[in-house]
């Protein structure tokens, strides 16, 4: 019987946050069934697709690949080379430099026999200043256009890019990742199959610590040494393929990752490119190019292949992880103000109704929530308000359900893209799936809650990227790692 | 009542309170549910590789006896080449045996080997298909209750030349699931005898893959069998007018220009704008009289504008028309002023002075224009 105003309290608590629990998870559920259908039936599709025909045809769009780089003077030319390989004919490869601070323009000119020309840069968005615009005098590297220009982050060297291509559509891309060699031919699809005008496509990012890669290209997937990658690519593989395809389906996709992008060119520029006020450019773009189609009242898709087209090195040490997940945290919550509008608003369709009030109370609201029940909790037990019983089946059935939408995205990847092929693999998976709520999920709870706290600070860098390399190189018979190569 | 009810249920049998008793089974259902999906991925994975092994085994089996049919081998042994070939049909029989899964294998793989070969070695494939009988597992699939099925028995009839299928294919053309219409599309084009008749009544939609895969075969196809695409440039279905003015454009149909002329005057952009570009690709020059007219007319529309810039760069006449193109120099769109500053260039040493007059004469600053269409690097 509900007496005094902490019980009352104590009730509407309890029941938010069991009424809060239940809405997640069956969302999650429902997003995790959507997708595997929708997964089953792109698989089905893709049996009778030759991608080649595209490689050949006149009628392929034209695509540019936009890679900014700051500081990557150690692997530029690897990267470059494989952008530069990639399965595509109408195609060319921009890299910007950011004011890198390093030798990674130096690098370029040498490696490419780059000279300066007398580029006409039309403004259509604001950008820092460009110092040179270089093309190569080989042949071979034609398709090469490296754009010099003062620093001024990695939105500001993507709308450079925007503004130099000439080509229909935009790949942009993180110049350190891997892309498969024809993960264009795969993104292009969508935008040449559907009666609808398709404004972007995605694809999957997944994991590339200590798979095997020979100049710039994958050559073996291997599931990462380090715990705290596996906590990632299992992390990956249940956004990506349990999350995404089926907000894709519901034409209510708001997030196509920065590692990897395709956009029509004519509507990120009229939509206004990418925000350099905000560390979450590659959603807020997606949004704002959504929002101008509907305000035009144009009718439109954003696709997502769920075939691991990009191979990124995912941060091994969790000092890296924390600025990476404060960083995304921090890039939510300024997406989601910048477009406050369309919270609820019917005009802006799926995205208003659905889409943005999902990413609003499960994606950035859940940590704090999170982190409230359990303040909660630990409050409750100090004055001794705790049923122990019942705590560790409520306990038990989080963990639970943790687990089964784990094992559920790893039967999805079995069935589908099969990558992690060695036996132990899956063992570890599992083993990983099963610590992960205990060991990784708190952690992440905690770095969310640091970036909405660095966000009230004000703060508004990327934080430092370090990264490892990938772990195995192998050249010729014998594997190196990154340590021997710098030997 | 239904609260009652639990309670008792609940505290007879487990002595818990609903709560905890639903809890309880929550998390009961949910780790049951996990157990059965790693259970679900061990089972995937031993599956896999069975069916892998059987699969491998098979195809090895098959490849060797279809590497011997199609180099003829049959000569070698003495044999004619008639009973040579029985006896290869009846080696491969044995293999498939009656499991519809090596017959799948056996059908897949005649399809690869047919996809990469052309003449002789191509017909004899066609000869194994029917000489197995394999048309029956194709109608088999056609009638299956799964789309895919049905896609799968299309590709393998017009792979196979199976022209009997056509009426049993077109049920097809309007179906609701995509890939399917793919098919059924392809298939009629490879099928019928004058490719592309279908067009005729054609109501749905060519996508851009759609023309993409079509462009495909008919570059393959002997020209002389390729109809006369203007006779669709009228066609009541948008999408077909416009890949019919794309195709004419593709392979060159100089027969097609009163057609593509007539295409300028339509209420469409898309047309009139593909209309223009074939044309300007088809060298037209008798037409560029009529290109001019329409320059005064698409200044609003900036893609027009662009490619009617283009087509006068190509087939403009470098005295009359240089003066109209370098209108468009003060198009308030860069790409528009870019394409003039390109056609002029195009248009040889009259556009050339247009230029350096207007870049003396005009407040607009196209010099940084000039530089880059004089930098050899960049075009």
């Amino acid at each position: 019987m509900v007496t005094t105003p902490g019980d009352i309290l104590y009730f509407v608590a309890q029941t938010f946050m069991l009424v809060y629990a239940v809405t997640l998870s069956f969302g999650y559920l429902f997003l995790a069934v959507l997708s595997a259908w929708e997964m089953r039936e792109h698989i089905f599709k893709n049996r009778f697709i030759d991608y080649d025909y595209i490689l050949s045809s006149p009628f392929a769009p034209g695509v540019s690949l936009i890679a900014p780089a700051y500081n990557e003077g150690l692997t530029i030319i690897d990267n470059i080379k494989s952008l530069l390989s990639i399965m595509y004919n109408n195609f060319e490869v921009i890299v910007i430099n950011d004011g890198s601070k390093d030798d990674t323009l130096e690098k370029m000119i040498s490696a490419f026999g780059l000279v300066r020309v007398d580029y006409d840069l039309r403004n259509a968005l604001d950008t820092k200043p460009v110092r040179g615009v270089y093309k190569s005098t080989n042949r071979a590297f034609k398709k090469l256009i490296v754009i010099d220009k003062v620093n001024g982050g990695k939105a500001d060297a993507l709308n450079v890019g925007l503004n130099v291509s000439n080509k229909e559509l935009v790949a942009c891309i993180d110049v350190d990742c891997i892309i498969e060699p024809d993960a264009l031919l795969k993104m292009v699809k969508p935008f040449l199959e559907n009666p609808t005008e398709v404004i972007a496509s995605g694809g999957v990012v997944r994991i590339a610590n200590s798979c095997v890669v020979e100049e710039g290209r994958l050559v073996e997937v291997r599931l990462p040494e380090k715990l705290i990658a596996r906590f990632q690519v299992l992390e990956y593989i249940r956004a990506f393929l349990l999350g995404r395809m089926a907000w894709s389906r519901l034409n209510g996709l708001l997030l196509i990752s920065g590692a990897f992008g395709l956009f029509k060119r004519d509507i990120a520029v009229k939509a206004g490119g990418y925000n350099h006020k905000t560390v979450g450019e590659d959603m807020e773009l997606v949004m704002k190019m959504r929002i101008y189609m509907q305000e035009q009242n144009r009718k439109y898709k954003v696709a997502f292949i769920p075939d691991p087209l990009c191979w990124t090195e995912a941060p091994a040490h969790y000092n890296i992880l924390q600025r990476q997940r404060n960083r995304w945290a921090r890039g939510t919550y300024e997406c989601l103000k910048i477009h406050r509008k369309i919270f609820f608003n019917p005009k802006y369709g799926v995205m208003g109704m659905v889409s943005y009030p999902f990413w609003f109370f499960f994606e950035w609201l859940a940590p704090i929530i999170e982190f409230a029940g359990f303040l909660l909790f630990v409050g409750l037990a100090i004055v001794g308000m705790i049923d122990w019983m019942f705590f560790f089946l409520i306990l038990g059935s989080g963990y639970a359900f943790s687990v089964f939408i784990s094992m559920f995205a790893l039967l999805t990847e079995e069935m589908s893209f099969f990558k992690y092929t060695q036996k132990r693999d899956i063992l570890k998976m599992i083993l990983t799936a099963m610590i992960e709520p205990f060991w990784f999920h708190p952690r992440v709870v905690w770095w969310s809650l640091q970036g909405n706290l660095d966000l009230i600070k004000g703060k508004k860098t990327w934080g430092e990227m370090t990264r490892e390399g990938f772990v195995q190189y192998r050249t010729k018979e014998k594997i190196v790692t990154p340590q021997q190569q710098v030997a | 009542m239904l609260s009652q009810c639990i309670e008792s249920i609940t505290s007879s049998y487990f002595g818990l309170a609903p709560g905890p008793f639903l809890a309880l089974n929550v998390t009961l259902v949910f780790l049951s549910g996990a157990m059965i999906l790693i259970a679900g991925i061990f089972a995937s994975r031993i599956l896999k590789s069975r069916h892998k092994k059987l699969a491998d085994s098979l195809r090895f089996q098959y490849q060797k006896i279809l590497n011997k049919i199609v180099v003829n081998e049959m000569y070698s042994e003495g044999r004619t080449a008639d009973a040579a070939f029985e006896f290869y049909m009846g080696e491969l029989r044995l293999y498939s045996g009656t499991s519809s899964l090596a017959r799948q294998l056996l059908l897949s793989q005649i399809l690869e080997n047919k996809k990469n070969l052309t003449g002789n070695s191509a017909t004899v494939l066609v000869k194994t298909y029917y000489a197995l009988s394999l048309q029956n597992e194709s109608c088999k699939k056609l009638k299956a209750f799964k789309w895919q099925e049905k896609a799968l028995a299309i590709r393998e009839f017009a792979e196979m030349n199976h022209a009997q299928s056509i009426p049993l294919i077109e049920h097809y053309l309007y179906s609701g699931k995509q890939n399917l219409r793919e098919e059924c599309l392809m298939a009629l084009v490879r099928l019928e005898e004058k490719p592309l008749s279908f067009l005729d009544h054609y109501k749905g939609e060519i996508s851009k893959w759609m023309r993409i895969n079509i462009y495909r075969f008919l570059q393959n196809t002997d020209t002389r069998r390729l109809p006369v695409f203007s006779r669709y440039f009228n066609h009541s279905n948008l999408s077909v007018r416009l890949f019919c003015i794309s195709m004419a454009r593709r392979f060159k149909q100089s027969s097609s220009l009163p057609g593509l002329l007539d295409l300028i005057y339509s209420d469409n952009a898309q047309v009139v704008g593909l209309a223009v570009s074939a044309l300007g690709d088809l060298d037209a020059y008798q037409y560029r009289h009529e290109i001019a007219r329409l320059a005064n007319h698409v200044w609003r529309f900036e893609k027009l504008s662009r490619k009617v810039v283009a087509c006068l760069g190509k087939i403009g006449d470098p005295e009359t028309d240089v003066g109209l193109v370098g209108k468009f120099l003060g198009h308030p769109c860069y790409p528009v002023r870019f394409e003039a500053v390109s056609a002029l260039k195009k248009l040889g040493s009259h556009g050339e002075k247009y230029l350096h007059d207007f870049n003396l004469n005009s407040n607009q600053n196209i010099k940084p224009l000039l530089r880059h269409f004089s930098e050899p690097l960049l075009n």
